[in-house]
């Protein structure tokens, strides 16, 4: 079963807000803006490189950045033209179920750094040798962590303990193909 | 003649070079399905674990997996919106539109059975006129490819969807970020602020894996509650008739990707996007429109990307000069088991060059075989719920962004492009365009500083260049007909639905 209403890359998720198209959605002007000092900071790091001719290094930097900001500016106009949104930026761009996976993927990201870190570094290089260089143990530790946090949170409609044994189940089962398949089939050396 | 019959018929008579094709692309389907892993990665694993194998084997394996890896991106795309290869780009916008209405078997069936067509039609064209084309390719001059990717940039109105002013900056903001790390002419550090992580440049796959893969996980999870659809999985083979109506565009699109193949430092991918686009700009009012799951916008691509195939191998048979990634990695290869890929290489070694077309030959009937086996459980994938797969998702990006290059900074950058990528979304701001300038923003520096180096610096000499090489003013004109087809007066007088 799939679901009807996501959208695919190359076009505006329309459904996913309540703002016409006369009316700016929340924290779109911010996002504009931002856009725009991408192209400002741009130009300005792209003044260091050489330009002494018209094959130099710097030609394209100048050239697409300047027209990142040109067509910044021009959006900026088109959306400061709209009624002003309503609801806060946050709220949008995170509501409950996205801030909760959100905050899930940055620990996961988190996590991986740091046990990656830790078994290079510290007595834990043992550890990370038994169980097999480039197997993963960091990614095993952390994805599994991830996995169960990310199912347990997503099926809240099942009772805790039947959602806990499901989470682990899948998280375990996934990881355990994820693994093999990755690291002992396509030799692919895992974090 | 027979001796040329002799060696075509070597693949076909030995079982275990057959076996070995086969199981090569059944591997390559699933490496390309899973984004991050791509055929020039399983490629290049084969070389060291084929080192002590014979030729004959070694290659039979590696056309296997690079027919079936360049088939497998489309599976994820069209399932899941999540390309599994840059190739399948184009392919994810109109067939992820196709699955939303309960058709992904069809849509998955129609891209297996026309890959054939496109597998076989580079293959001809490869065994019949590899010399002509490679000769041709070579005349390609750095202007020249620098308005092959100025065509490719064009796309961006193509793909970019809703704003046509946010689909550009996107595009170009992707050109921008491509500029990143040490430029390949002088050595000259760009936008690496000290760090040497950015010295080697943003991979446009690991940009690719964020902007698709994990944004798509986190728009999902805006959505779980919403209805869902059952997949049709009754018609999957295309009737004759179906395989007949998209057959001039199939041949049309072949043709291209198989040029485009051809020309060295191109390939699949950007071969995909032109063809979408050429579709796009061609198909007189088709039964679905572009960006609403439009069946062209599936046959296009995916016959572009599987004829670049026979196309990349025309240069590296007959020069010595790989096509794209891919064959780069196959020319090590036959260097590696003592053989010398080059202009000599048909006349000191033709047994090698009949073999790899027979080989490519039967690659392109085990895809067509394994392709068509593997939809159903393929279409079951998007039974599975959201909230189970979603996360997986986000691990498997995780995997195969480490295995570009091992390293977790590049974990962390494909995440920013996640994030980066939801908050475009949600804003109206295409992800496409954003990986199109990342893919040819090197293409079109490179290519622009060299022939402006040409002309001594001077835009006047570099201007009349475009109008005084015959090449260059096919190019030139063929861009000046992009963009006029772009405009309302054209599809008037063409009779298409404005």
């Amino acid at each position: 079963m799939i679901t009807q209403t996501s959208s695919t890359p190359t076009e505006p998720i329309q459904e996913l807000t309540s703002a016409t198209d006369d009316q700016r959605k929340p924290g779109e002007l911010i996002f504009s803006i931002i856009m725009t000092a991408v192209g400002l900071l741009g130009f300005y790091f792209a003044m260091d490189m050489t330009s002494d001719s018209l094959s130099a290094p710097a030609v394209f930097p100048k050239g697409a950045s300047a027209l990142i900001t040109t067509l910044g500016l021009i959006n900026g106009v088109k959306i400061m033209k709209k009624r002003p949104a309503t609801g806060s930026a946050l709220g949008y761009l995170f509501p409950r179920d996205v801030a909760v996976m959100f905050f899930f993927l940055m620990v996961f990201c988190f996590l991986l750094g740091f046990i990656q870190n830790e078994l290079a570094s510290k007595s834990l290089v043992i550890l990370d040798y038994a169980w097999g260089a480039g197997s993963g143990l960091a990614f095993s530790i952390s994805s599994f962590a991830f996995m169960v946090a990310g199912i347990l949170f997503l099926h809240r409609e099942l009772p805790f303990k039947k959602r806990l044994a499901f989470a682990l189940l899948i998280a375990l089962g996934a990881l355990v193909i994820l693994i093999a398949v990755f690291r002992y089939v396509f030799l692919v050396i895992l974090p | 003649m027979s001796d040329s019959l002799q060696y075509f018929m070597i693949p076909f008579v030995h079982w275990e070079i057959m076996a070995l094709i086969w199981g090569g692309v059944l591997a390559g389907i699933w490496v390309g399905a899973i984004p991050g892993l791509s055929g020039t990665m399983a490629v290049s694993l084969l070389i060291s674990f084929t080192f002590s194998w014979s030729v004959n084997n070694a290659l039979a394996l590696m056309c296997g997996v690079f027919v079936g890896a360049v088939y497998g991106g489309a599976i994820t795309a069209i399932l899941l919106n999540i390309p599994g290869a840059p190739a399948a780009i184009a392919t994810g916008m109109e067939g992820y539109k196709i699955a939303q209405k309960g058709e992904a078997g069809m849509a998955i069936g129609l891209c297996t059975t026309v890959s054939l067509f496109a597998g076989m039609t580079g293959v001809a064209v490869l065994s019949c006129a590899a010399p002509i084309i490679a000769n041709f390719a070579l005349r390609f001059a750095p202007r020249d490819f620098f308005l092959l990717a100025l065509m490719g940039i064009l796309l961006i109105g193509s793909i970019g969807g809703g704003d046509p002013l946010k689909g550009i900056m996107s595009g170009v903001i992707g050109v921008l970020l491509s500029m990143v790390g040490m430029d390949p002419s002088t050595g000259e550090l760009r936008y690496t602020f000290g760090s040497l992580y950015l010295m080697a440049g943003i991979s446009f796959v690991t940009a690719m894996i964020g902007l698709f893969g994990v944004s798509e996980a986190l728009t999902q999870f805006r959505e779980l509650l919403k209805n869902t659809t059952k997949q049709n999985l009754s018609k999957i083979l295309p009737s004759w008739n179906t395989f007949l109506k998209f057959l001039p565009l199939a041949l049309r699109s072949s043709l291209l990707g198989v040029f485009i193949g051809a020309l060295p430092g191109t390939g699949g991918d950007v071969a995909a996007l032109l063809a979408y686009d050429q579709a796009k700009r061609t198909t007189r009012n088709p039964d679905v429109p572009f960006g609403h799951g439009a069946l062209e916008g599936v046959v296009a691509p995916e016959t572009a990307n599987k004829g670049a195939i026979g196309g990349a191998f025309i240069p590296m048979l007959t020069l010595g000069i790989p096509g794209d990634a891919i064959t780069a990695i196959i020319i090590g290869g036959l260097f590696i088991h003592g053989l010398k890929p080059g202009p000599m290489l048909m006349i000191e070694t033709p047994y090698l060059f009949w073999m790899i077309v027979s080989m490519l030959i039967i690659a392109n009937i085990a895809l067509f075989v394994l392709g068509m086996v593997s939809v159903k459980p393929f279409a079951r994938i998007i039974d599975v719920p959201k909230s189970l797969v979603m996360p997986i998702v986000i691990v498997l990006s995780v995997i195969g962004t480490y295995a570009i290059q091992n390293s977790i900074v590049d974990v962390y950058f494909m995440i920013g492009f996640g994030i980066l990528g939801y908050f475009m979304r949600l804003y109206g701001y295409a992800t496409g365009p954003m990986v199109l300038g990342l893919i040819l923003g090197p293409m079109l520096d490179a290519n622009y500083r060299r022939a402006m180096q040409g002309a001594e610096n001077h835009l006047g000499a570099f201007i009349f260049g475009f109008f005084t090489n015959p090449l260059s003013l096919f190019l030139t004109l063929a861009i000046v007909v992009m963009l006029f087809s772009q405009t309302k007066i054209y599809r008037r007088w063409r009779g298409f639905d404005i």
